[in-house]
Order: C-alpha cells, then structure tokens, then sequence
C-alpha cells in the first residue's frame, strides 16, 4: 500500500490539542502514478470495484482501487474510445458495464465493458460538458443515456437497436452538469439547477442560482449528488442546497398544469471556500471538497481541504476540516478538482489532476492507531473495549509509555487492571520494570493467587529490590506474599548478604518469618526472641512448637509476661517441672508462673514453693492459699510465717495443727484483735480455749466488754462476770451487762416457747394414740394365737375356746394367756417394751 | 434479413430465458484462474500466461446463462482488494495449485481469512483444486481436509478436482456455477 503522503493538518484554531480526525488518506498509486506523470485526470467515475477516468488527452482508462491498470475493452481499443481532446464527465452504471464518456470534440461515448456489442458513439458537434448512463441496473442492454449541450437529450435504442434521441428540455447556454436518479434528472444551466421528470416527461422548474460577484456562474461545475432515491444536494460556487423531492399533497395539487412532484429546498447555506464536489456523509452531514477563495502570497492557490459540515435548516456548522496536499495543488483552480464517493463505504475519492486519494472514515482500528500515536492510550483502550477487541497490545504500549515517563505506579495499575492471571504476559511486563529497576511499583499489584503465579524468579528479584531499596517494603511483602510464591532459601541468602544494621529489626523480622515459612521454627524463634517480637507466641501457639522453648522461657517472659505464661500454661504442652527449673533464677517469675498454674492445674505438685513464694510476693494470697491447699508441709509453711511474723497465716497454721492455745496466744498478743479471738475461739468451740481467753480478759477490762457480747450461747458468761474483780473499771460494762442479760432473757423466753410447743405436741399425740387404739379390731381366719401358733378360729367348727384379745391387736387362745384374768398385758408387747428399755 | 431474423429471435430468447450470474474467481497467483477463465470462455488452454495484475472483466455465456467474472490478480499485493470484489457475487470461486503442496498453507490462510469477511457472510463458495493432471496433485478428499474446508459451516461450500489443460471436471464445474445462478435472485 501506498505509504500516506497526504498531509492531513487539522484547523488552524486548535494549536494546543490535537483533533481526532475524521478520515484517513490514502493516495492511489502504482500504475495511475505512471499515467498521471504524462497525463492529466479531468474525469472520472467510481465504482465500487473500479475507477474510470478520463484525461486532458483524451483516454479512458479503467484501473483498480489500488491504481493498477485492468485489461479491459478500453486499453485493447483505446484509439476507438479515445477523444481528441480533453474528457468533460465519466459515468458507470451501477452494475459496472457501461461508460458513458463526453468531451469537448463533440463525440459521446457509450462502451460495454464486458462486449463490444453495445458500444455507441454520438457526434454532436458540439462541445459537451456532461453525459450520463441510465443508473437502473435493470435495463442492460440498448442502454439510455442523457446528454447534455445547447439542450438536454435523452438517447434510447427502440427495438430495432437504432438510437433515438429525444429533446427533453433546452438550456439557456450550455447544459453544466447532469446527474440522474430513477425518474429524475437534475441538471444545471448558467440560470440554475431544474429537475426532469421522466415518467411525466416534465421540467419541476427552475431553482435560480446567485451569479457570483466578479465571475460568472457558468464558468463553476455545478455539482449534484443524490443522496438517496429524493434528496439532492447541490453544490454550487459557494452555496450549498439540499433538496428533497416530494409529491405535492392535496392542497398544492388543486391547481392545474402542475407537476405531480416538487422540489422543496431544505437547506440553503453558503460556505467559505468554492465547492469542487459534495456527497453525504450521515443523514445530516456532508463530505465537501473545497477550494479556498483566498490565494497565497504569490497568487497561488491554497490547499484544497475535505470538510465535514452538519447543516441544519439553511445553517451549517464545520465538523472538522482537513487541508489537502495534493500534488501540484498551487496551479488548480476549483473546476479542476473533482469528488468521487462509494456512499456505502463512505470512501470519498478527490481527484486532483495528477493525483487520487481515497478518504475513508477513521475505522476503530484507526481511530485506536491514532490515539497511540497520540498517547492518548487510555481512550484508545476504551474505544478497543467498545469495540469488543482485544485492549492488551495497546495496554502493553501504554506500560512502555508510562514507564518512560516514569509514571511507576500507574503502570503497575494498568497491569493489574489489563494482564488478568495470564502468566506470561505477566512475566513479559514485570521485566519491563527490571530494566527500570522499578520492580517496587508492580509489586503491590503483582499475582500472587494460585491461579496465576509467575515464576519464582519474579517475585525474588521484586523482593531483592526492596532488601536493597525499601527494608521495610520488604517485609510488608515478606508478610502478605504466600511463601510458596518463591525459594525461601534465596531471600534468606539474600538478607544474609544485605544485612544492614539499621535495619535489623526490620530484617531480623522477615528472617523469622522466613524461617517458620521454611519450617525451621527454631531458627524462627530464635530471631523473633532477638527482636523480642510478640509475634513469637502467635508462632509458638500455631506451629505447636512447645518442644523447642524449654531453653527460652526466661526471654520470652521478657518480652511479654502475660503472653508467654499462656503459651507456658497451655494444657499439657510444657511440664511444669520443666518450666519450675527454668525460672529457678528467678523468683518471681516462678511465683508468677506457678500462681497461674495453680489456677490450672489442681494437683499442686508445687505448692510447696509457693508458700514462700506467696510470703515473699504477695501475702494477700497466702492465707486464702494455705487455707485451700493441702499440699504443702504444714511445719514449714508455719516457719516461714512466724519467721515473717504473718500472724493470722500462722494462727491458722497452728489452728490446723491443734495448737490451738498458742493460736489463740498470737491472736490476743500479736494480732491483738479480740473479736478474731472470740471468732477463734467459736471456730474452735473448746472450754480451754475459752477460758484461756476469759483469763486473759481479766487483765484487760476492754475486752471484757467484747467478751460479753460474744460469748453468749458458748459459755456461761456468769463464769466471765465472777472473773471480774472488784474495783475493775470497765469500760462500757453497763451496756454489755444490760445486753447480756437481754440476751440471756431472750433465751429463756426461747426456751419457755419452746416448751409450750412440746407439750402441745406431746397431748396431740397422746389424743390420736388414744383414739387408733379404741378402733374395733378385725379377727381373720389367717390370724394365729401368737402363743400356741395355731389358727385362732377354726372354720369346721363352732370355737370351742373363748379367745382374749388385746388393744395391741394381738390375739390368744384363752386357755393359751395364763392367769387370764391378771394378765394385764399381752405377752408379745411386753417382751417387745422390756426389750426397749 | 436473416440476419434480422436471427437477431430478433435472440431478443426473444433473451428476454424469456437469459439468466444471469456474477461471480469472482480468487486464489493465490498462478494457481489458474485466469486459465481456468479462458477455458470455461471458449475451451482454449494456454500454458504461458502472464499474471494478472489488478483483475481481469469476462461475460462468458453459457447457454441461456451470462456469467459475469471477476478474476482477480493473486499475488499478494492484490490480496486486500479480494473482498471488494466478492462483495455481492452469487458465487466466490476458489483456485487452488493442488500440485503445490507449499502453497497450501498459505492458500488455506487466505481462503479463511477471506470468508471471515462480514461482508461476504452467506455467499456460496466453490473450491477448485486444478492440476490435477499433475504428478501428486491433492484429490478432492485431501483438499478438503487440507484447505480445512469442513471447517466453514455457514455457507453452502464445495470442492472440486479439476484440470483445465485435461479439461476434466470442467463440466461439473459449470453446472455448479450455472445451478447457482437460480440460487440467487436478481
């Protein structure tokens, strides 16, 4: 393909941002270039699978779209078609079988391209400016034609294939430009474009145009387009017109001697530069090729341009215009420029006359193109996804780009949003970053799923980069990255080499990390106690590795007391026994360690330790613990408390040995808390003891008092009163006295209800014995004399023997109960009640 | 007067039975399209042609049928203009070199990428595999499996073997392309 030489400039105003333009140029080479360096175009016609044009020599030539010449009819009998001088118009018909060519030595050409058999030739002998085919595809053969001269006349072979010619019309001057559509034949003199119904055989009038100011109307190519099947657009020196054909309605068709059909202008607009052809772009926009009004310095022309214009009603507004250089555009005026169009294709073909070129819309791929060119690659990706296609090749520019202008991260962005999980792209981007050691920026965005994970290699070099860059990025990664992303082992070298010391904790962390990544706990344990890192226990916890810290206790104590007596207490993970000689040296841990034990583990093997260890740390619970315990050696708990003077630890100690009256002794003397001694003393509930107390009260009139309040229901405060001597001043005496004797006498009136109670009972009772034994008392057959064993009635016969029965429900034969009259009692409850008592 | 006669008789002819056909002849170059169209026009084989450049215009009339063909130049430099000439056709008609076993990858690759084409969707294709005469030329069977032709399942396709200097298969040849020229109405 021709490489695109046509500059395409956007408009002058826009010097900051580039337009994305709207079309692509591509100039038709090859074989044309050849033709054009000896001749010049002055014709030519499209077809959407060739050119024809015609040149100011005089030939016809028919070449592809990519400028080659084609063998046809016209270059094997090029002399019979050619014309002597230069060619006005060239005209295919739709289906591509006919030209129809004109020229200003009067002839008309009608040649089939595929045969000669239909080939027609019309000497007019005049010059003719245009001449047109039939486009209806369906009439092939005897095609009609229309040419234009002094008149407008419709040529068409009758069935015998004689060619008739038929005046349609006659032009004021000379006949312009014709362009024919279905029934209508829009045509334009030096007063202005008409209209020719064909089915009515009638003109639809005249559309006067404006002469221009200094130069004269028909010295300008009117130029027609059809835009569909009723609109056409007129281009016309300056002025622009779209007109739309319709039939009249009702209203307009009452009056008489009109056409069925009118032409209605739409649109009328002027433009700034001359128009050397038009075609539609959309429904509401035009393609139009210009020709500047202004000159250059040297009163040359200017460069044509190609503009877009979206035209309203009698209005338009330039979309976007593009300046042509065309070759040898300085030296052409307006009539020598001509546009071509494949309206479906929207390829629009200006014809210079030493040059084509071909605009075609900018396609997605163009559009795609030029947005790269332009660095714009985040519109050119959405456009790509709009589009469904594929936006990796253009992401992957836009990496490069931003790499170059070191925009790091966002590319690292554009990665992850643009290479999804396929690895080798993946790999393929990260080395782009390599080469700017910028691995840091991808890192965060780099795979690390299981779906897509990129060669170990990757992930060491990101990391190495950070060791040497970022430590502490380092280890961010080190945490979040999966282990089994890459070797351990070559981190771990690598931080091995790289140690630096102000970043040791930072290094030291990841190292541990590493190492329980690598399963080598220890080693892992070993650099978390170094930092002293709490993450120790989380590690120690979920990798079970109780068995290595028999040796580390002591530190991990010293990073954190609480955490490390949880991992020491953890059930049945570390012996006690272990852990108790470990903390040997130091003391309170052991009393800390063995205090929470103590709450976990009921054996209280080492009870014994924490008597003293209690005393020496923390005494408040040593009473509650001696008290709850039972494992611990009692003499020595109690030397140690009398040798700390912890007196109510050792009144209880003494009171659980029985040396009760030492206990009381400490209480009274040391403690010197009468009402703990009157406690004691309940606790223990012995005469000694009280009167131990009651002694020692004597010398003491205080505690008198106290002793009176307490003692009652325990001793006979009477025994305290008599210990009392005369003289004595105690305190209070009065009070305790009166509150003694109220409560002596509210035990007396006790024990008076008391009594009331059980008497009352004692007669109820009495009552209902009383009643059940006055109850009748059944003899059945069954019921033996208990004396003499046999059955008391008989049932044969009559009772011979009187019986005697007692209230007790025993029964006897008479003759069985001696002495029947003085037996009081029956024999059974007598036995029964001597047994008793 | 006979003449007269004849002509208005054709007139005749022409306007109750003329059917009408276009169709383009595409394939890498100098695999025989234009052979191929020489010898479907009047029966005369070459064996010296010059390669087409741009694309060659031929009406041949067969019977009462008029085939339009575009035979387009093959080497690669025309190659993009292959489907503005197939757009619209009743038929694309594929020359293949089935002696040269090279080119076929390649013949293959610019076949599908032709008919991946949106513009051409639904028009019907036809295989030629010619020379045939020659020594380890491909058979029908191994075309079809080497121009991966079972592939293409959205258009009606088929593959004949032919040889235009044996002529052989010209015949079925022409029947298909005349039988597609009712296929498709005007």
């Amino acid at each position: 393909m021709a490489e695109n030489e046509t500059h395409s400039s956007d408009t002058e105003e826009s010097t900051s941002e580039e337009i994305e333009p709207k079309f692509k140029y591509q100039r038709i080479a090859h074989d044309l270039k050849d033709i054009l360096n000896k001749d010049v175009v002055t014709a030519c016609a499209i077809h959407p699978k060739f050119l024809i044009f015609g040149t100011f020599l005089g030939r016809i030539y028919l070449v592809d779209h990519q400028g080659n010449t084609v063998n046809s009819h016209l270059n094997h009998n090029q002399h019979e078609f050619a014309h002597t001088v230069a060619v006005n118009q060239v005209d295919i018909d739709s289906r591509g079988e006919y030209v129809a060519t004109c020229s200003d030595d009067g002839k008309v050409n009608v040649i089939g391209l595929f045969s000669n058999d239909d080939n027609q030739t019309i000497n007019c002998g005049r010059a003719i400016r245009a001449a047109v085919l039939d486009p209806d595809p369906k009439v092939s053969e005897g095609k009609r034609f229309i040419v234009g001269d002094e008149k407008l006349t419709l040529y068409e072979k009758n069935f015998l294939k004689k060619l008739k010619p038929n005046v349609l019309s006659n032009a004021e001057g000379h006949v312009i430009s014709i362009c024919w559509n279905g029934p209508f034949v829009a045509w334009a003199s030096c007063l202005g474009v008409r209209v020719y119904d064909l089915n009515e055989k009638c003109s639809l009038g005249l559309m006067k145009w404006e002469e221009p100011t200094n130069a004269r109307l028909e010295n300008f190519r009117c130029n027609f387009r059809w835009a569909n099947s009723n609109t056409l657009l007129i281009g016309w020196v300056d002025t622009i017109r779209i007109c739309v054909i319709r039939k009249r309605n009702s209203v307009e068709a009452t009056l008489k001697a009109l056409p069925g059909f009118i032409v209605d202008p739409i649109s009328t607009f002027q433009t700034t530069f001359y128009i050397s052809g038009l075609a539609s772009l959309t429904s509401n926009q035009l393609v139009v090729l210009g020709y500047p009004k202004e000159k250059d310095s040297n009163r040359k022309a200017l460069r044509p341009v190609l503009s877009v214009l979206e035209y309203k009603l009698n209005s338009s507004e330039e979309i976007c215009t593009d300046s042509l250089s065309l070759r040898g555009y300085q030296e052409y005026s307006v009539n020598d420029y001509i546009l071509g169009c494949l309206a479906e294709e929207n390829r629009y073909y200006i014809i210079a006359p030493k040059d084509i070129v071909v605009a075609t819309l900018f396609d997605t791929e163009d559009r795609v193109q030029w947005l790269i060119d332009h660095r714009k690659f985040e519109e050119a990706m959405e456009i790509l996804s709009l589009h469904g296609g594929n936006v990796l090749p253009v992401a992957r520019l836009y990496i490069n780009h931003l790499l170059s202008q070191k925009h790091y991260d966002t590319a690292g962005k554009l990665c992850l949003r643009v290479l999804g999980n396929n690895k080798a792209l993946w790999e393929e981007e990260v080395f782009k970053f390599v080469k700017h050691k910028q691995l840091r920026s991808v890192s965060a965005y780099l795979p690390t799923s299981d779906d897509c994970k990129l060669d170990p290699h990757v992930y060491e070099m990101v990391l190495y980069e950070f060791l040497k860059n970022d430590v502490k990025g380092f280890l961010t990664l080190i945490k979040e990255w999966p282990s089994n992303l890459y070797d351990c082992s070559a981190v771990i070298n690598a931080i091995h080499d790289n140690f630096h010391k102000q970043y040791a904790n930072e290094l030291l962390e990841a190292l541990a990390i590493l190492y329980s990544y690598k399963k080598e706990y220890e080693s892992a344990l070993r650099m978390y106690l170094k930092l002293e890192n709490k993450d120790v226990f989380n590690l120690i916890r979920r990798y079970d590795l109780y068995g290595v810290i028999h040796k580390m206790i002591m530190p991990l104590i010293q990073i954190d007391q609480e955490r490390a007596f949880q991992i020491l207490l953890d059930k049945n993970k570390i012996p006690p026994e272990i852990v108790v000689q470990q903390l040997e040296s130091n003391q309170e841990y052991l009393y800390l360690y063995l205090d929470a034990l103590d709450k976990v583990d009921s054996r209280g093997t080492f009870h014994w330790k924490l008597v003293s260890l209690y005393a020496k740390y923390n005494r408040s619970k040593l009473l509650p613990f001696l008290r709850r315990s039972k494992h611990y050696p009692i003499q020595e708990a109690l030397d140690i408390c009398k040798s700390q003077l912890f007196y109510p630890e050792t009144v209880y100690l003494l009171g659980q040995m029985g040396n009760v009256v030492e206990a009381l002794n400490i209480i009274i003397h040391k403690i010197k808390d009468i009402k703990m001694a009157i406690e004691f003393c309940k606790e223990h509930d012995d005469s000694d003891l009280w009167n131990l107390l009651i002694d020692e009260s004597v010398d003491n009139p205080e505690i008198v008092t106290k002793l009176l309040d307490g003692i009652i229901g325990y001793v006979n405060p009477e025994f305290l009163i008599n210990k009392i001597k005369m003289g004595q001043i105690i305190p209070k005496l009065r009070e305790s006295l009166y509150k003694l004797l109220m409560d002596y006498r509210l035990q007396v009136n006790i024990q008076q209800d008391i009594n009331k109670i059980q008497l009352l009972d004692y007669f109820n009772t009495h009552a209902q014995i009383v009643r059940q034994q006055h109850r009748g008392i059944g003899i059945s057959y069954d019921s033996a004399c208990p004396k003499c064993g046999r059955h008391i009635l008989c049932k044969d016969a009559i009772p011979r023997n009187a019986i005697v029965a007692f209230q007790c429900g025993h029964i006897y034969h008479e003759p069985c109960v001696p002495g029947r009259f003085i037996q009081e009692r029956c024999d059974v409850c007598t036995v029964n009640v001597e047994n008793c008592d | 007067m006979l003449a007269l006669i004849n002509r208005i008789l054709d007139w005749f002819k022409s306007i109750f039975w003329k059917e009408e056909m276009e169709l383009t002849l595409v394939g890498l170059q100098y695999s025989g399209k234009t052979t191929f169209v020489n010898v479907i026009a009047s029966g005369q084989f070459t064996e010296d042609m010059i390669p087409t450049v741009g694309f060659n215009m031929r009406r041949i009339t067969k019977g009462n049928v008029t085939i339009k063909v575009w035979d387009i130049g093959g080497q690669p430099r025309f190659r993009s203009m292959w489907e503005r000439y197939c757009r619209g056709v009743n038929a694309i008609v594929y020359m293949v070199d089935a002696a040269d076993l090279d080119k076929m990858e390649a013949s293959r690759n610019e076949l599908h990428s032709l008919l991946d084409k949106p513009q051409l969707a639904g028009i019907p294709v036809l295989v030629l595999g010619n020379k045939r005469d020659l020594p380890g030329a491909l058979d029908e069977t191994g075309l079809i499996e080497r121009m991966n032709l079972s592939s293409i399942q959205d258009r009606e396709i088929c593959c004949y073997s032919i040889s235009c200097k044996e002529k052989d298969n010209i015949d079925i040849t022409l029947q298909w392309l005349i039988a597609h020229s009712k296929s498709q109405s005007r």
